[in-house]
């Protein structure tokens, strides 16, 4: 992070972020005259042409890498777009970083977000005034890349309430029904209240830091001297910018604007409440990984909600009816685990599942997005199955989805969400501050219960600790299975078994044009291969080197050899987290860090599997079974089914009280602010004028009179100011 | 003091005249005099720029003192043109017959 | 110091002053024109004083001779007869006037008294003089300089001190070969100190035989306007004749 690679084409990052703006821009102002086609091919290209600049910088990334001590060093560019707020010793610029992390970001968003622009053009077809819709997207786009690529925390802020307005206008698309509305406003909310605490911390940080930097900030978390200053501020600042990230990424407790969301547009759906701005909260932690790994504490904070949110999500995701709302729990659950992996960590891990997660969950919901255009517009899985028959691009797709998302050897899922369990299970994570204060030093300085011990060198957890580690490997285990369960329940449901359809649906049933299925195919593509860039490490080091696909060992002697490519987003990432070293404890029956990992996939395999088989054994097989089981434990499918009556108590007690308060705040307005003082000013005002009307004489020498007895006064006061 | 004129003597002089002009202007209801009021404390300010260029040998004082002289002629010019309209109008050179500004 | 120049400047300051109440009390426009234009006789009295005779000169031109002119002319051609002119009124807001115009003064005769503080001027004068006394033979012969904190005052300077720094400058004054004006803007230099040698200053030139003759007269003010004041003296120019202009279009029976 800390070195910067000075290149020719710095200016690209510029462009990136650039053509959405511009077609945003067009479509906005000049859209409503466009013909529809010029219209897609403004959102399309703009978007494109994003991707083909986000695809030549990070080449050229990849190219400038040199290398360092622990593998290659890829550095990041740096491109100062404009010089925004000068003040003081404050310098700030809109300025853009490309880095490992933010260029897979970056990959993501383009590369999905083309591939849905592309999807939305079937998908939108039969809208009028289309323009508006991908006017937003784009700007959806643009704001999502300030949001990666800004150099500093304003920037990514801008960009971060850039995402909050387009979610909101999205989400609101077909603002003429009041719920779709109201849903909006939902999210609008609910962001809101965390945007406050993540603008908290931030001007926390500023204040200890005073700078907004996230090089200079990374600088200033890792060197000794500055390091003893942030330790006071280091744990509300996080906690602070933690729940911004609760609030953008869905995370209990703020969640309950992400189901409301999919009133939006399907494509949205994918885009925003899937595959890029719900994983901004992720990606934000990971940015300020120094941040958040400085005190133990606040890495335990993070994986714990991130596991509760996992399991709570998949357990509500169970009986869900509607394909949308299972996909918006299922999409919270794998959030949930995203958030698991940086709490401990795993940043690397994250990312991973970040990216993966991309995948197949737009495949996921562009895939029910098909299906709800085929259907004409219903959305209960009730009514749908069989769908095999009429839709075999879809149906296959999604299988391909849903194996990835249930951790089917493999497929993207598998890889991503093993390396999390594996890692949830055994990495400790504390920044390493050089020389001068080591890291026990800085743990004591922080927090005497910390739960991270040093002795003698190695690293060890307390007790306590160690049971948090072993709670969020079980209960992400588990969450696996009830994954592989209710996304199953879904596949069948939808594409299996009977059609439950009325004629006249099963009669309209289509496949969708090809504007729609490729972009499904390519993403089904990426759900079968995105992850293997990430193989469980014990699977390279397996295989002999003489089957030779050309892996080489990186650094020097006694380096472990083994196939390149096969971790290589881990290399490609490693750097980026370089300083914030990862110690491995060992509560698993194998000494070696690979056999634990060899042990940890195969139980959370088997557990899919499982999952799997039960979703088969139960809607498949015997369809009258998952009646009678739900009545069996009617209590617990009606709390299911009401979503722990969450949105109910905050209904309760946030809107209520907010009203009732609204309501004091409307009488006192009336009385104290009207009556009082805005009526008793007027009346004021009126009674002077009426008693300086006598000044206004229309005599000229009065008034120079007046004049000259203001300059005198004015003289007077400046002559003898100091009496008084 | 002595009797013997200094810097002072002609400042004060000047401020002198300067405060009978001003008082001129906001008593005297003859648009006419007030002019001339108002040409008495041009006047004494000239008085002041010549009296400290004299007094710093410097001639930029004097140079204002001619400016502001030529200001003077040509203020007088379109102001007594102004008197001369509202005699017309008003049948009268009283300012405070001329109380448009009221309304 | 002669006696003429306290004389004269009493004469004609207590003339402007009385001039002016003059002009502030006579009820009659004719009567109070006339009294300004001793006013204005009197300011150009003192502008000679002040070794201003250019501008003295102008005064009795411009002043006395045009503007004063045109506003006899206007007060004949109106030709106010007693009930135009009004009655004398007593106004509240006159009182205001009085005491506004009162302050005024007091403020500036606050602030001007400091600036020539007569006690201070005394002791420093007495201070600089018995250095001078005490000076060794040497020192004496080759001239010394004091230096004093009353702004303007020059400490006092023997004749070879003057001799020493000034004599090149003021011979080619007199020489013709340069002018004060020539001397300060060809070489401007804004770190100048504010002392003055005091047979420069125009009382005590006068007494010395008027070594400093050029100063005020045309030949360096007309030096200035075409060079230095080149811009202000055209826009006066301009100024004038948009007056002229004014003056016609608005003085015309019919707007």
């Amino acid at each position: 992070m800390e070195h910067i690679v000075s290149v020719q084409f710095d200016y690209y990052l510029g462009l990136i972020v650039l053509f959405p703006l511009l077609g945003a821009i067009i479509n906005g102002v000049a859209g409503p005259k466009l013909p529809r086609r010029f219209v897609h091919w403004i959102g399309c290209s703009a978007i494109g042409l994003s991707f083909v600049f986000t695809a030549l910088s990070v080449h050229g990334l990849y190219l400038n890498a040199h290398e360092g001590d622990h593998g290659p060093v890829y550095g990041s560019i740096v491109y100062d777009a404009y010089q925004w707020i000068y003040s003081g010793g404050m310098e700030l610029d809109i300025a853009f970083i490309l880095d490992p992390l933010s260029a897979v970001m970056l990959l993501v968003i383009t590369g999905v977000g083309l591939l849905i622009h592309i999807y939305s053009v079937g998908y939108m077809k039969e809208e009028s005034g289309v323009w508006r819709y991908f006017c937003y997207l784009n700007l959806f786009c643009f704001a999502m890349l300030m949001l990666v690529l800004g150099k500093n925390m304003l920037v990514t802020f801008i960009g971060w309430e850039g995402v909050g307005l387009c979610s909101y206008l999205l989400i609101g698309y077909w603002y003429e029904d009041d719920s779709n509305a109201i849903a909006g406003q939902k999210a609008f909310i609910v962001n809101r209240v965390g945007d406050f605490a993540f603008l908290g911390g931030l001007f926390l940080l500023f204040y200890q830091a005073g700078t907004f930097d996230y090089v200079e900030l990374y600088q200033y978390a890792t060197t000794a001297e500055t390091a003893r200053l942030l330790a006071p501020v280091a744990l509300p600042a996080a906690i602070l910018i933690f729940i911004g990230c609760t609030g953008k990424s869905a995370q209990i407790p703020l969640y309950t604007w992400l189901p409301d969301a999919m009133a939006g547009p399907t494509p949205v759906s994918a885009l925003i409440h899937a595959a890029t701005m719900v994983t901004a909260g992720v990606f934000l932690i990971a940015r300020l990984h120094f941040l958040f790994t400085f005190n133990p504490t606040i890495g335990y904070v993070v994986a714990t909600i991130g596991t509760l949110t996992a399991f709570f999500a998949a357990t509500i995701a169970v009986v869900q009816n509607d394909i949308k709302k299972v996909l918006a729990y299922s999409t919270i659950s794998q959030l949930g685990y995203m958030f698991m992996a940086v709490g401990v960590g795993a940043f690397t891990a994250g990312i991973f599942h970040l990216m993966t997660h991309a995948f197949f969950k737009a495949l996921l919901f562009l895939g029910s997005g098909s299906v709800i255009h085929a259907m004409g517009g219903t959305q209960d899985i009730r009514e749908m199955g069989g769908l095999k028959e009429w839709m075999p691009y879809t149906e296959k797709t999604f299988l391909i989805a849903c194996l990835a998302i249930s951790g089917f050897p493999l497929f993207a899922g598998f890889f991503s969400k093993d390396l999390i369990l594996w890692n949830a299970l055994t990495n400790v994570h504390i920044l390493s501050v050089p020389e001068a204060a080591s890291s026990a030093t800085i743990a004591t300085l922080i927090n005497s219960t910390s739960p991270v011990i040093e002795s003698g060198g190695a690293v060890d957890v307390t007790t306590w600790a160690s049971a948090f580690h072993w709670g969020f490997y079980l209960m992400g285990v588990l969450t696996a299975g009830l994954t592989a369960f209710y996304m199953f329940r879904l596949y069948f449901l939808t594409f299996r078994g009977e059609c439950r359809a009325d004629e006249e649906t099963r009669e309209h049933l289509h496949e969708s044009p090809p504007s729609m299925t490729l972009p499904l195919c390519a993403l089904a593509f990426l759900s079968l291969f995105g992850g293997w860039t990430g193989w469980p490490h014990f699977i390279p080091k397996g295989v002999p080197k003489w089957l030779g696909f050309g892996g080489h060992g990186h650094g020097g002697h006694g380096a472990p050899e083994y196939l390149d490519w096969m971790l290589g987003f881990e290399h490609w990432l490693d750097e980026a987290f370089v300083l914030s070293t990862s110690h491995r404890f060992a509560p698993l029956f194998g000494s070696h860090p690979y056999t634990q990992e060899l042990i940890a996939t195969s139980v959370s395999v088997a557990v899919a599997l499982s999952g799997i088989g039960a979703a088969w054994a139960i809607y498949l097989k015997n369809p009258g079974l998952p009646k009678e089981i739900a009545d069996s434990v009617r209590g617990l499918y009606d709390v299911l089914m009401n979503k722990y009556y969450v949105d109910e108590v905050y209904n309760r007690v946030f809107v209520q009280g907010s009203v009732k308060i609204g309501s004091f705040m409307h009488t006192f307005d009336e009385v104290v602010i009207d009556g009082v003082l805005v009526d008793g000013l007027a009346w004021f005002v009126e009674q002077l004028g009426k008693i300086l009307r006598h000044l206004q004489s229309g005599n000229v020498q009065r008034y120079a009179t007046y004049i000259v007895l203001g300059i005198v006064l004015f003289a007077l006061a400046i002559r003898y100011y100091q009496y008084f | 003091m002595s009797w013997q004129p200094t810097l002072a003597h002609y400042l004060i002089l000047a401020a002198g005249t300067f405060s009978i002009g001003l008082i001129g202007v906001m008593v005297r209801r003859n648009a006419l005099i007030l002019f001339m009021c108002i040409e008495l404390m041009l006047n004494s300010v000239n008085l002041t720029f010549i009296t400290f260029s004299q007094y710093r040998v410097d001639l930029d004082g004097q140079i204002f003192g001619f400016i502001v002289m030529a200001v003077a002629a040509a203020e007088a010019a379109v102001g007594l043109a102004i008197v001369l309209h509202i005699f017309r109008q008003n049948r009268s050179v009283n300012v405070d017959e001329v109380t448009e500004l009221q309304q | 110091m002669g006696v003429w120049e306290p004389l004269f400047f009493w004469l004609f300051a207590v003339g402007a002053v009385a001039t002016s109440v003059g002009v502030l009390f006579i009820k009659n426009p004719l009567y109070a024109a006339l009294s300004l234009i001793g006013d204005f006789l009197c300011f150009a009295g003192l502008y000679v004083l002040l070794s201003a005779h250019f501008l003295a000169v102008t005064q009795v031109l411009v002043y006395t001779g045009a503007i004063m002119i045109l506003f006899v002319f206007i007060i004949m051609l109106l030709n106010l007869n007693e009930q135009e002119l009004g009655e004398r009124q007593f106004r509240l807001h006159h009182i205001l006037a009085y005491l506004t115009a009162g302050i005024v003064f007091a403020l500036a005769v606050s602030a001007i008294a400091p600036l020539v503080d007569q006690q201070q001027v005394a002791t420093e004068r007495q201070r600089v003089q018995q250095q001078a006394q005490n000076a060794d033979g040497d020192e004496a012969s080759e001239g010394f300089r004091v230096e004093s904190p009353v702004p303007g005052l020059y400490a006092a300077v023997n004749e070879p001190a003057i001799n020493r720094d000034f004599r090149a400058q003021i011979q080619s004054w007199e020489d013709g070969t340069a002018t004060p004006a020539d001397e300060k803007y060809r070489t401007y230099d804004p770190d100048r100190s504010f002392e003055v040698p005091p047979v420069l200053r125009a009382s005590e030139a006068q007494a010395q035989g008027g070594t400093s003759s050029m100063f005020g007269t045309v030949e360096p003010i007309s030096i200035l306007l075409v060079n230095r004041f080149v811009v202000p003296f055209e826009l006066i120019a301009v100024l004038l004749l948009a007056a002229i202009f004014g003056a016609v279009v608005i003085a015309k029976k019919r707007l």
